[in-house]
């Protein structure tokens, strides 16, 4: 470990390929754990958990490879803390500073149709919200979402066909309208 | 043929994951079935929604940092090597409290993260500039918006090479009126326009294309007096800018710099 003549090399190669992902594991960690100080948690805990995996990597795309280890710290970590927290409360736009839909002044136009689709995929139940995320915001292919969640391509399919479905139900039921 | 499997594949039409053969049959299929038609409409408007309108959340500058703070290994590793049970290193977590205790005890035992206190410091110098000025964390914010305009397809609100069509668009829409100029005799050619949100405020983004690059081109009032601010590059990205006849200008773009810096002249 710390004797390891190779660690600086080892980590250079690490963060040349893990951390040009770092923004697509916050995007993942945060709509999973709906709370942007969950997901740093989350994200900082699964790249230390990546580089002591890094040597499982295959090939140069890191990006499924590192989402898979974010997701399931993601519920291991949910499964840990939010139990012992009790119900989580979470204001869905409170405390993303990243986010410009938090800012009452963003644009109105906008902002209405932001807001609105943002709620209605944090009420997503969590299997499709995950492979929603992965694939309309992370643009993963069928087969890399496999990958990333272990069940089969077909399953990907059923379960973002289903995503999209409630999600369509819930954008015409609450937004008095059309998209 | 059975609505089940046409459903089926719209799904995976919709997502350009379905062999022609496939698609022809299922183009037949939905000339004959309303339900159908229904089916891919729903499904085509929410996938239309969230590409356009969800949120991406970028990771904060500061996640950044702390994990190049807590990983094993730095460029400079000639430190003494502390024993294993020595006190545990300062934890890199940023915020005290919920969470991350069961995590990072569980990786103390391995040693490794006690070579990383001593590092963290070397490994901030490398990737990061320590405390961005005040300029460099509008770069962070003006590189942020331009990756998160090309992330989720929100490049532009108006598309025109017009500036006759693009700066009435601005008016209404923003308390002040940018400069609206095409470059496409100078290669670089404007292709619209949207709103984007820097400074806690609205600012107008000139889009230009440069071969097949796209350029952001931020615009919104100064304070200031003429000026130019120090060039940065992120995550591949440089921020060039100045400020000129009452307006900030900065210019985001993977083009090389000097290609921006022409546009940035220019503007
Ligand atoms: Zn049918």
């Amino acid at each position: 470990m710390a004797d390891d003549p190779n660690l600086s090399s080892r980590r250079a190669r690490f963060e040349a390929l893990a951390l040009p992902h770092l923004d697509a594991a916050f995007n993942l960690a945060r709509w999973l754990a709906r709370d942007s100080d969950d997901a740093r948690d989350i994200v900082q805990e699964a790249f230390l958990r990546a580089f002591d995996a890094f040597d499982g990597l295959r090939g140069d795309n890191a990006r499924p490879w590192l989402l898979a280890i974010v997701r399931n710290t993601c519920f291991t970590w949910l499964a840990h803390n939010r139990e012992a927290r009790g119900q989580v409360s979470y204001e869905e736009s409170q405390h993303a500073q990243s986010d410009p839909a938090a800012d009452p002044a963003w644009l109105a136009l906008r902002a209405d149709e932001r807001q609105r689709v943002d709620a209605a995929i944090a009420h997503l139940p969590p299997e499709f919200r995950e492979v929603v995320v992965l694939r309309e915001l992370e643009d993963l292919s069928y087969k890399e979402i496999a990958g990333v969640l272990s069940i089969p391509v077909g399953t990907v399919m059923s379960r973002l066909a289903r995503g999209r479905h409630l999600l369509a139900r819930y954008l015409t039921a609450d937004g008095g309208g059309e998209l | 043929m059975d609505c089940e499997e046409m459903c089926r594949r719209i799904v995976l039409a919709l997502d350009g994951e379905l062999d022609a053969p496939a698609e022809a049959a299922l183009d037949a299929h939905l000339e004959a079935c309303p339900a159908c038609r229904q089916f891919r409409q729903t499904h085509a408007t929410a996938r239309a929604a969230l590409r356009r309108a969800a949120s991406y959340h970028r990771a904060p500058l500061s996640l950044r940092e702390a994990i190049a703070g807590a990983l094993p290994g730095a460029a400079v590793d000639d430190e003494p090597r502390p024993a294993v049970s020595a006190p545990p290193p300062r934890r890199p977590v940023a915020r005290a409290g919920r969470g991350s205790g069961w995590f990072f005890g569980w990786r103390l035992l391995n040693g490794a993260g006690l070579v990383a206190a001593a590092c963290a410091a070397i490994a901030l110098a490398v990737l990061l500039p320590q405390r961005p000025s005040a300029d460099g964390r509008l770069a962070e914010a003006v590189v942020a918006a331009h990756a998160r305009a090309q992330l989720t397809g929100h490049a532009l609100d108006v598309a025109s090479s017009d500036r006759h069509t693009v700066k009435p668009w601005f008016s209404g829409r923003l308390d002040f009126s940018p400069p609206v100029r095409d470059f496409g005799e100078r290669g670089f050619s404007l292709a619209g326009a949207r709103l984007d949100y820097l400074e806690r405020r609205a600012v107008a983004v000139l889009v230009y294309r440069h071969r097949q690059h796209v350029i952001d081109v931020f615009i919104w009032p100064a304070d200031e007096t003429a000026q130019r601010p120090p060039a940065h590059t992120l995550q591949g990205y440089h921020v060039l800018g100045k400020t000129a006849s009452g307006m900030n200008f900065r210019a985001v773009s993977d083009v090389e710099a000097d290609d921006l810096q022409q546009l940035v002249d220019l503007l």
